[in-house]
C-alpha cells in the first residue's frame, strides 16, 4: 500500500446521510443500484475528502476505533479498493498506490 | 441547535461517570468491525396502479478510444506517438452478473497481411489495480486473455488498456481489427458480449 495515496469522492456520486444513525446511501449516477455504508464504512467515507492520505485516514480511524484484532489497515485497503471498483472514489491525479 | 444537542449528548454520556469523562473520550475506543458495502434493495417507483415489471437491462460492453504512444520493438527510432487505440473497455448494466468475467481480446491486421507488424498491449487495469494478462502472439495476431471478479454490487466495470507496442517501423501501414469475446454469468445463464474496435497505423 502507498500510504501517500490520496482518495477523493468521484464526481457523479449522489449521497444521502443520516447523522444520528451514522449511515450514508451512495449512488454512482452511471450505476443502477445504490449502496449503503454504516459504522466504520460510513466513517471511512466521511474521511475521504481529496486531502487526506491513506496514512492520515488510518490514523484518524485508529483514534476513533479500537482495532483489537489488528486487521484495520488490511480491511481499510480492501474497502477502498471496493469503493474504487464501484467508481465511488478515485485516486487524486498524480498519486499512485 | 448544534450546541444544545451537544450539551444533551454530553449530559447523557457523563451522567453517573467519573468527573472529567467527556463524550469524545467515550467515543474513542468503539470496537472496530470490517467495513462493508451493503447493496441497497432497489425500491420500485411509486405509482397509482401497479404496472408491469420492466425487463432487466442486459449487460453490454463497448470500447472507448484514446491516444497512446505505440512503441516499436524494432527500434525506438520507430516509436509512434498519439496513436488512436482502444483505451477503455467499458462494461455496464452488470447488476445481474455474478462471479468472474473472462475476456479474450484479439488484435489482427485486416485484411490479413503477412507483412503487417503485430500490435499488442501489455497492461490492463481496473482503477489503479493491475489485472494479470496472459498474452500470446501467433504471426502478427496478438491475443490477450484476462479475467476479473466483479465486486459485490458493482454495476459497471472499466478495463484500462495501456502499454501498446508494435513489431514494425514507421513506414508500415495497416489497419487492425480489435475483437473481443467477454464471457460471464448473468442471472444464472452464461452470456457473451463481442464488442469490437480498430487500430490504424499510417505510414510516417
Amino acid at each position: 500500500m502507498s500510504g501517500h495515496c490520496i482518495w477523493r469522492r468521484s464526481r457523479h456520486v449522489a449521497q444521502v446521510r443520516t447523522h444520528s444513525a451514522n449511515r450514508v446511501a451512495l449512488l454512482n449516477l452511471d450505476a443502477t443500484q445504490p449502496v449503503v455504508l454504516e459504522g466504520p464504512a460510513a466513517a471511512i467515507w466521511e474521511l475521504i475528502d481529496g486531502q487526506r492520505t491513506e496514512q492520515s485516514l488510518l490514523a484518524e480511524l485508529g483514534a476513533r476505533f479500537d482495532d483489537q484484532a489488528g486487521q484495520m489497515q488490511a480491511q481499510v485497503e480492501s474497502f477502498l479498493a471496493s469503493l474504487e471498483a464501484q467508481r465511488l472514489i478515485e485516486a487524486v491525479r498524480g498519486e499512485s498506490r | 441547535m448544534g450546541a444544545h444537542l451537544s450539551e444533551v449528548l454530553n449530559a447523557k454520556v457523563t451522567g453517573g461517570e467519573k468527573p472529567g469523562m467527556s463524550r469524545r473520550r467515550v467515543i474513542a475506543g468503539v470496537a472496530w468491525s470490517v467495513p462493508v458495502i451493503m447493496t441497497a434493495v432497489a425500491v420500485p417507483p411509486a405509482s397509482a396502479s401497479p404496472g408491469p415489471t420492466p425487463p432487466a437491462t442486459p449487460a453490454s460492453g463497448s470500447f472507448a478510444a484514446g491516444t497512446h504512444n505505440v512503441l516499436s520493438t524494432v527500434s525506438t527510432a520507430h516509436d509512434r506517438t498519439g496513436v488512436a487505440v482502444p483505451a477503455t473497455l467499458s462494461l455496464k448494466d452488470l447488476g445481474g452478473v455474478t462471479g468472474s468475467i473472462g475476456i479474450v481480446l484479439t488484435i489482427s491486421p485486416q485484411p490479413a497481411a503477412a507483412a503487417a507488424p503485430a500490435v499488442s498491449f501489455s497492461t490492463v487495469r481496473v482503477g489503479t489495480a493491475s489485472v494479470p494478462v496472459s498474452p500470446s502472439t501467433a504471426g502478427n495476431t496478438f491475443t490477450a486473455n484476462f479475467s476479473y471478479t466483479l465486486p459485490a454490487g458493482a454495476a459497471t466495470l472499466d478495463f484500462l488498456l495501456s502499454g501498446y507496442s508494435y513489431s514494425g517501423r514507421k513506414q508500415d501501414a495497416a489497419t487492425y481489427a480489435v475483437t473481443t469475446v467477454i464471457t460471464f454469468q448473468e442471472r444464472g445463464a452464461t452470456k457473451q458480449l463481442t464488442p469490437n474496435s480498430s487500430i490504424t497505423l499510417i505510414k510516417l
